[in-house]
């Protein structure tokens, strides 16, 4: 319990994790330095090939086989770094613990939730708890995160929410009342208002507990949202640490401005997301000076040659960048960079190329979609925005004919899909008007077929002639060379990939493209390209976008108008501006408070992210 | 089937590392599986004697420079035996994996795709056959009748195809849900095409592994039949006929009964690494970073 | 992040799989588990049925005809005549079915043509050396399996792990009658220790002579439990919930049988019950083998000799046997997994 005492929970210096790769060893991680004061929270921030959960789990001595660690570790006064196996796995628990990101995996789904919680607990003898003490023991805990119902005990993970198997994995992980607890992408896997609660949650129990949170994201509002200290990493080291007030509006390193301006503002649309090219070095391809500079804009010559070290600014903010001086006014994010983009003006007159009465879906007992009208007219860019179980997907598919409807008509292109017979003319004009493209990047491609392979399916059916040219047009039009065609799709990157899914749905030049969820899956800089490339096919090909998403950020970018949908049900629509600025159902209300909004600042203008 | 078969397609991530220095098992295997096709397409040249040959007086002899592995109670060259043997060692197993990988795949993406009525009849069909056990069925049957090796094949591959098409059945329901598929669906590629171009290579990798998996029970079960004196008529050269017919002889010429049996591991266990070895391979081809 | 994030599959996880077991647990009554066993045990005997109406056609499907089949190869026509008319073999079909149904229900299969004793006797007599055989077999091949099994996974890409399943695949691949040939040339006539044809007397005696098959057995199904348990105790021992567990400082004993066998549990017991089946022929060839007058012996000698009733009556005991151990393994696997209870879908 010393390390309650001291204002500091966690220190770790110069910790750095190394593996083989190809044989050859590697350096992951570099030089990490990172301080938890007790009761306090820090975000390691960092997009995939950072290094931030190999540092959680360096900092747990939980790294996968083949992979070491090195540097110190003091927890409260201990310095740990120096115990064996058996003492370090002692302090797993009892002063360090772990949430890690899916609640669907991360409990026993064969154990009931009270005895997992309790699971560690040892009584005042070092015995196991008897049944009944563990019980209570156990009903306490649940009610700490929120749980207040106590036959919750008694159940199975599998009959729980995503949400309540979280709380029940955090009851289970301070159980001990662990001096720190390192969450890794804790709300990643969860709906966004389910998101705010866990968070508001973790910060509560940070304080109460006196409990110093490491919480690992990729996500820069979470982070600014619960933390007092932010950690920038990219490529394996620490770019950039600071206040989250310094870092969000006066960053000092390219790659975190690079970060801020690629994350899609909810209160304004622009016309071109900004994006960060190329791509993160793999750790044994890093370059020798500067990791960044190869993406950066500001690159000097002595930029790619000496490689940067960690410098100190006023105001506890550290910056690993040797121009960080001379850059401070242009890395500024700047609100006035570009005029809002009007929105696409479409005449009601139009015939809707889709529109929906009525349009219902039900699974048994289960009501997937109630009643949903749309329409979508030429040109126009339309948002399903919900959370998961809202039906959105469930709607999309109706849109394309994955999915069959229940009741209601579903028209498109003057077809309607629920009639009882539909003839392959029909059928036709269905499918050149309106195309899917899917959210996994991963499965989204046959990988046993070559791209090309996948691309020919869809124009065989358009009788294109010169197929292979038609192929290498297509790949041109998403950003893609022509020689991508023979490539398999394991030789491909997330973004590439949904770029092909994209062309692929293209093959057969439809008028609209419901992408569900296509983004989703890919880093925030990578999401900025294909944002802005249906930008381009919008006002390229006048392609009409059916958008499903969750993310209220990313529909104020690409949509012209939104539904919102909650339960299988249209609770409102509209211009999507208007919409999220001015929400009127009290759910979407919810939705809009729930996007993480920085904290305030003490003794600073406070900063909120929308009026709810 | 064999118990083994039950495994089908469960491979343990360790076998990246089976790779060891030298020469890959996988390779190994490929070398000595079809070393024995070859023996089996040479055979009638190799052999030194007539293997049917029998000569009572030469009967119970061990090893010699004149019969390399002795010779059985009747008489005949062992050697000579066990290269005719080869064909029917290789031969009748061949067609039987072949056969019931070629119907299981068929049935299985036929249920697995198509689902409906097609999918209630074949599971029910496979889930009625599953638990009877595929020997037993093939000794009683064969035995009754009398019946040579085309019934033998024909019993086991009609009782061996519930476990494949169960197994091929799940990946196909698994692949079929997966976006590449629906977005086949959707651009409005035919049923038929699907299942050919979308399907069939998205399992590829289990079929094949399932097929030279098969080759190794079909091994074991008809060897298991003919060493029960069933399929095979009495004369023939099967390896597990001479296993039945050398046993009496295991004190005095360990080779005859040894060598059918080796040859007969041999075989099987060549076949099964094959099968892994190429899973592996494609598996790793197939595999996103 | 979850990247086969289906939506769909989300949508369902959560508060509706709650929904979904509350809706199963309305619908099913009391308890979907009981509704589950009763459905299976209605197929059982279905099964059970339809095995004796196939069972009940050999002896008209056997050439010669019925009385032929009942009273030998060598029967006088006076000896067939007075088969036929005790028989009632003149009746309908299904007459002569019903009433070799209610001869099954008094436990009378008839008699052997061979051995001119009741066939159940004679069954009798031959399970008191294979129930020994298959129980015991199983039951190591089981308990050794599941526990080579996890020491090798925790071990996993050792030199241990690999020699191990290298040793899987010789002895899955070995047909079992070479194993038995290389096990009684080994012990029983190189080094004597043990004795290699018959069964010997009950009780000590017996013991002896049954350790050679028994070991035959064993390494055969070894082969699968072992490297099964070996790839689903790998497959969980990666899982997010093992991480989370020694994040929480439990101990390796917690994870290993809390997390690891429970997990394991349910698809060990349905492999094991597929094993044994899928052995039952493998074991008229150890008993070949071996010289054992078990079961599978007694069958093959009555498929040679054609004594039809001996083949009836073994074929429904393996019938019977197949039929109890699928249910047994349904009854176990709703025993340890509450998702099953609750007549949701679960990986088997």
């Amino acid at each position: 319990m010393t390390s309650r005492i001291s204002p500091t929970a966690l220190v770790a210096t110069g910790l750095s994790v190394r593996g083989v790769r190809g044989g050859a060893p590697v350096g992951l991680t570099s030089d990490v330095d990172i301080e938890v004061p007790a009761g306090e929270a820090v975000a390691i921030v960092g997009e995939s090939g950072s290094g931030k959960s190999l540092t959680a789990r360096a900092l747990l001595s939980l790294l996968p086989r083949g992979l070491a660690s090195s540097g110190t570790i003091r927890i409260g006064d201990r310095d740990v770094s120096l115990l064996d196996d058996a003492e370090r796995r002692r302090l797993r628990g009892s002063e360090l613990a772990f949430v890690m990101q899916d609640p669907f995996t991360m409990l026993n789904p064969l154990e009931r939730c009270g005895s997992q919680v309790t699971a560690a607990l040892r009584g005042p003898d070092g015995r196991r708890l008897r049944k009944a003490a563990a019980r209570d023991e156990a009903v306490r805990r649940l009610a700490e995160v929120g749980i207040a119902d106590p036959a919750v005990a008694d159940r199975y993970p599998f009959e729980l929410s995503g949400g309540m198997r979280q709380r029940v994995a955090i009851a289970a992980a301070i159980a001990e009342n662990p001096a720190v607890l390192i969450a890794d992408e804790p709300t990643t896997a969860l709906d966004v208002t389910t998101q705010k609660e866990i968070l508001d949650l973790l910060e509560r129990l940070s304080r109460s507990h006196r409990m110093g949170l490491v919480l690992i994201t990729h996500d820069l509002r979470v982070a600014f949202s619960v933390c007092t200290r932010i950690y920038v990493m990219y490529a394996g080291e620490i770019v950039e640490a600071g206040r989250p007030v310094d870092v969000r509006n006066r960053p000092r390193h390219p790659y975190t401005a690079g970060l801020l301006r690629t994350e899609p503002p909810l209160d304004r649309r622009v016309h071109r997301l900004a994006r960060i090219p190329g791509a993160v070095p793999a750790p044994g391809a890093r370059p020798a000076g500067c990791r960044f500079a190869p993406r950066c804009g500001w690159a000097e010559a002595d930029c790619h040659d000496h490689h940067p070290a960690l410098t100190v600014l006023p105001l506890d903010h550290q910056v690993r960048c040797r121009r960080a001086d001379e850059l401070t006014e242009q890395l500024r994010p700047s609100r006035t960079d570009e005029p809002p983009e009007p929105a696409v003006a479409c005449a009601a007159s139009d015939r809707a190329l889709i529109r929906t009465r009525a349009l219902r879906r039900t699974y048994g007992p289960r009501v997937a979609v109630a009643g949903a009208d749309i329409e979508v007219h030429a040109g126009e860019s339309v948002g399903l925005v919900g959370e998961s179980g809202s039906g959105k997907t469930t709607l999309a598919r109706m849109l394309v004919g994955l999915t069959r409807p229940s009741s209601g008509s579903v028209e498109v292109g003057g077809v309607d899909l629920a009639s009882r017979h539909l003839s392959s003319a029909d059928w036709a004009v269905v499918r050149s008007t309106a195309q899917m493209a899917f959210q996994d990047p991963y499965s989204t491609l046959n990988p046993h077929r070559t791209i090309g392979a996948a691309l020919r399916d869809g124009l065989r059916l358009v009788g294109a002639e010169d197929i292979h040219r038609r192929t290498d047009e297509l790949l041109e039009r998403v950003g893609l060379s022509g020689d991508h065609a023979r490539r398999m799709p394991a030789q491909l990157s997330g973004g590439e990939r949904q770029r092909v899914a994209i062309a692929r749905a293209l093959a057969r030049s439809p008028r609209v493209l419901v992408c569900d969820e296509i983004v989703s899956a890919l880093d925030v800089s990578v999401q900025a390209h294909i944002l802005n490339l249906l930008r381009d096919l919008q006002v390229r090909l006048g392609l009409s976008l059916v958008f499903i998403t969750h993310d209220l950020a990313v529909a104020r970018q690409v949509t012209d108008r939104i539904y919102v949908l909650k339960d299988g049900e249209i609770v409102e629509q509209g211009a999507t501006g208007d919409v999220l600025d001015h929400p009127r159902h009290p759910y979407t209300q919810r939705l809009v408070a729930s996007v993480p909004s920085p904290r305030p600042d003490p003794g600073t203008e406070l900063e909120r992210g929308k009026p709810a | 089937m064999s118990p083994a078969g039950i495994v089908l397609a469960r491979r343990p991530r360790a076998r990246r590392f089976l790779a060891g220095p030298g020469v890959p098992p996988g390779v190994a295997a490929a070398a000595l599986f079809l070393g024995l096709v070859a023996v089996w397409v040479v055979a009638p040249g190799l052999a030194p004697h007539d293997p049917a040959l029998i000569r009572p007086g030469d009967a119970y002899q061990g090893p010699s420079s004149a019969h390399l592995l002795g010779t059985d109670p009747l008489g005949r060259d062992v050697l000579s035996r066990l290269i005719d043997g080869a064909r029917t060692a290789v031969l009748a197993p061949l067609t039987l994996a072949a056969g019931t990988i070629a119907v299981s795949t068929t049935l299985a993406v036929l249920a697995g795709y198509l689902r409906g009525w097609v999918d209630a009849v074949i599971s029910r069909v496979v889930d009625v056959l599953y638990s009877i056990p595929a020997l037993m069925v093939a000794i009683v049957i064969v035995g009754v009748t009398g019946g040579g090796f085309g019934l033998s094949i024909i019993v086991l591959l009609v009782f061996g195809l519930p476990a494949n098409v169960r197994v091929l059945r799940a990946a196909v329901m698994e692949r079929a849900a997966l976006p590449y598929v629906e977005a086949a669906r959707t651009l409005g590629v035919s049923t038929p095409r699907i299942m050919l171009t979308q399907l069939v290579p998205a399992i590829g990798p289990l079929v094949i592994t399932s097929f030279f998996l098969q080759i190794t029970f079909a091994i074991v079960d008809l060897s298991s039949l003919s060493f029960l004196g069933l399929g095979v008529p009495p004369g023939a050269s099967d390896w597990g006929r001479m296993m039945a017919e050398n046993r009496a002889t295991m004190s005095a010429n360990f080779f005859s009964t040894a060598a059918p049996g080796l040859c007969l591991a041999a075989v099987a266990v060549s076949a099964n690494v094959l099968g892994d070895w190429l899973y592996t391979r494609y598996e790793q081809a197939g595999r996103s970073r | 992040m979850s990247t086969t994030g289906n939506e769909a599959a989300r949508d369902t996880a959560g508060p509706a799989t709650s929904d979904r077991a509350a809706a199963a647990h309305r619908r099913g009554g009391r308890s979907p588990a009981l509704r589950m066993l009763a459905t299976r045990s209605v197929g059982a005997v279905a099964v059970l049925l339809a095995v004796t109406v196939v069972v009940f056609l050999f002896v008209h499907l056997a050439p010669g005809g019925p009385e032929q089949a009942l009273a030998g190869r060598e029967a006088t026509p006076e000896q067939l005549a007075a088969i036929r008319a005790r028989y009632g073999l003149d009746d309908p079909l299904w007459q002569q079915y019903l009433r070799y149904l209610g001869a099954l229900t008094h436990l009378d299969l008839g008699t052997s043509l061979l051995r001119r004793e009741p066939v159940t006797r004679s069954i009798g007599q031959a399970a008191g050396v294979t129930a020994p055989l298959v129980l015991i077999s199983w039951l190591l091949a089981a308990v050794a399996g599941t526990a080579l099994g996890m020491f090798t996974a925790l071990r996993a890409g050792s030199r241990l792990d690999r020699v191990v399943l290298a040793l899987t695949v010789l002895a899955a691949s070995t047909p079992v009658f070479a194993t038995g040939l290389l096990l009684a040339w080994v012990f029983g006539i190189q080094l004597d220790w043990l004795p290699v044809l018959g069964a010997g007397r009950d009780g000590g005696d017996r013991a002896r002579y049954l350790v050679l098959p028994i070991l035959t057995t064993t390494l055969v199904l070894l082969a699968s439990s072992t490297r099964f348990a070996r790839v689903r105790i790998g497959q969980i021992l990666e899982e997010d919930q093992v991480t989370f567990a020694r994040a929480r400082g439990l101990s390796t004993s917690y994870v290993l049988v809390r997390i690891v066998l429970r997990n394991a549990a349910v698809q060990t017991i349905t492999l094991s019950g597929a094993v044994l089946i899928a052995m039952l022929g493998g074991l008229v060839v150890v008993e070949q083998v071996f010289a054992l007058p078990g079961l599978g012996t007694l069958l093959v000698t009555a498929i040679g000799a054609r004594d039809i009733p001996v083949i009836q009556g073994v074929t429904l005991v393996v019938a019977v046997a197949v039929v109890v151990v699928n249910l047994v393994v349904d009854l176990l696997c709703l025993a340890v997994d509450p998702r099953m209870r609750r007549g949701l879908e679960v990986d088997r």
